[in-house]
């Protein structure tokens, strides 16, 4: 499939291993990024917040653009922000014939805005995209256990967007199970970043950065994946200062790298860190597969250790009726004792039965239990 | 509740309140105050004012308050309001209407946001692209906040995330013209702006 390549200002900047990582899949999937010609900045939320037109007038010029070059073809923004601009300038001149015409006019260029604009995730999702993606899979990310995180502007607004629920999300789970990580439920998928809320109200942005780390650790996760740079470099770049603030406090640091989808998956796929962009990020990343292997083996000796447990606490009940069953055989015999003080009702016997069952409950049950209830 | 003779208000207040919503486009009696705009609203608990109350505020006629308030500034666009109201009220629509018209006639009441839009605007406008590195610098000098994030632009710079500024190009140019394009028809459209500003300067 070809698609009308739309990088966005931060392609080759902030976004930098998002569009390694994004090249690197595409080109195993299939998938052709033909860069629009001279495009421009989609004018982000700032030419929004000026005025209306202003915000479909830039991304119009782009789409004018990529209509030039490659007809109907559908137009690809794999940043989030970009694409929610492209699409509803998009949708608004497609609406309104008037408005339609009259940024023809301010952009100096014809525009019929036919195309279909797509976000990142949309081109991996036909069946037979993510089967090329899962023949390509040679090292698995088995066990690693990952947030998936939509944000906003993939979502909303929704009758333009609509291309997954926008309260409960789950095309980038799917695609994100391809690469052997397994996708957690949580519950900040959908919330806002702060977007330039770090820069402009700092105290505000971190905020919200940190409910949406603690939720994601809170719901078991080791990682989160995301679609969209901006995302990206707020929770990566400000995850440290989420730490030093919960440090403060007394809570524990995090550590929870955050990845494109397209990391995991090219990650998953062989690529070395240099082609998957990992190296660069600001909190540690490049080991998503010695993360994963710890968390399988946390998750193994929790299932080891409730098992185990389990079959104590069987034995023992079984070894406690067993003595309850001698003790009604001769009652007298053993009326007197140690047993008294203890427990009246209880026979002797199942006092030492049931205590293996504490014993053998293996420390390191404890030790992942406390870890998964912090 | 005590009544409100809307027809008491201020001049200037109905015509703010009037344009403000002619921009946004809504009718703020088809609120009916559910409040669950501000229940799922990421930024309502930091601001001195919700978004039901600003709608609230709005269906009484009182524009002055909304056009003090924080919560027009601070609302981050999520449209999370505008996802869950029964009402399908457009409040994101609403929080800018409430900014420009603030702007018209006033002050920012967050002038960090603010300042933000406008380099970004006026960097878009110089390169036809947004340079982050620029942005960033620019805003820093420009808002007193010199060594804002200062310290991670030497792990940016290590990592590849950080750009130089590219020189001027026929691109740049035209964005420009685009721009300058977009604000004449506006200012076309809405010639009671400047008569406000006028009105206050």
């Amino acid at each position: 499939m070809k698609y009308a390549y739309f990088p966005g200002c931060s392609a080759h900047s902030t976004g930098i291993s998002y569009t390694k990582s994004y090249d690197y899949v595409a080109r195993a999937a299939g998938i052709e990024l033909a860069e629009i010609p001279d495009w421009s900045c989609c004018g982000a939320s700032a030419a929004h917040a000026e005025s209306e037109l202003l915000g479909d007038a830039l991304p119009a010029r782009s789409l004018a653009l990529a209509e030039e070059a490659f007809g109907d073809a559908p137009v690809l923004a794999p940043c989030a922000g970009c694409y929610q601009h492209l699409k509803s300038a998009s949708a608004h001149a497609q609406e309104n014939e008037e408005l339609r015409a009259q940024l023809e006019d301010i952009i100096g260029r014809p525009w019929a805005a036919n195309s279909y604009v797509a976000n990142g995730l949309e081109p991996f999702l036909p069946q037979e995209v993510q089967e090329s993606i899962s023949a390509r899979v040679s090292w698995p990310l088995n066990g690693l256990k990952v947030a998936c995180y939509y944000g906003c502007a993939l979502l909303r607004p929704a009758e333009v967007c609509a291309f997954d629920d926008d309260e409960q999300p789950h095309t980038m789970e799917e695609l994100v199970a391809l690469s052997g990580a397994q996708a957690v439920e949580w519950h900040f998928k959908n919330e806002c970043c702060g977007a330039s809320h770090q820069v402009t109200v700092p105290s505000l942005g971190r905020s919200m950065v940190r409910r949406i780390f603690e939720n994601a650790y809170a719901n078991g996760a080791d990682a989160i994946a995301c679609a969209c740079p901006l995302c990206m470099l707020n929770l990566d770049m400000r995850e440290a200062e989420v730490n030093a603030a919960r440090v403060k406090e007394g809570l524990p640091a995090l550590d929870i790298p955050v990845y494109y989808f397209t990391e995991l998956l090219a990650t998953s796929m062989g690529a070395n860190q240099e082609e998957s962009g990992i190296g660069q990020h600001f909190h540690p990343a490049t080991n998503p597969h010695g993360r994963a292997l710890e968390s399988w083996q946390r998750q193994q000796g929790v299932q080891k250790a409730a098992a185990e447990a389990e079959r104590a606490a069987k034995e023992a009940q079984r070894k406690a009726r067993a003595a309850a069953r001698a003790a009604k055989a001769k009652p007298k015999a053993d009326a007197e004792g140690k047993a008294k003080p203890k427990a009246n009702t209880t026979p002797k016997n199942a006092t030492p039965a049931a205590k293996p069952a504490d014993n053998t409950a293996p420390t390191t049950a404890k030790g992942t239990e406390q870890e998964v209830i912090a | 509740m005590e009544a409100r003779n809307l027809t008491a208000a201020p001049q200037a207040a109905l015509l703010a309140l009037e344009r403000i919503l002619c921009d946004a486009q809504v009718d703020p009696k088809a609120c009916y105050q559910c409040g669950k705009c501000s229940a799922g609203c990421p930024v309502a608990a930091d601001a001195d004012m919700t978004p039901r109350q600003v709608m609230r505020h709005l269906q009484l006629g009182q524009a002055e308050a909304v056009l003090k308030s924080k919560m027009p500034w601070l609302c981050a666009g999520c449209g999370m309001c505008l996802a869950r109201c029964p009402q399908e009220i457009d409040l994101p629509s609403v929080m800018l209407a409430c900014r420009r018209e603030a702007k018209r006639t006033g002050s920012p009441a967050v002038s960090e946001v603010n300042r933000f839009n406008d380099l970004f605007i006026s960097g878009v406008r110089q390169q036809g692209t947004s340079n982050e590195t620029t942005l960033a610098m620019r805003y820093n000098l420009t808002t007193g906040h010199l060594l804002q994030d200062a310290l991670s632009a030497p792990k940016m710079m290590k990592r590849g995330m950080l750009e130089l500024p590219s020189k001027q190009t026929n691109k740049a140019e035209e964005v420009a013209a685009i721009i300058d394009k977009a604000r004449a028809v506006e200012q076309a459209a809405h010639p009671q702006a400047d008569d406000a500003k006028g009105g206050t300067a």
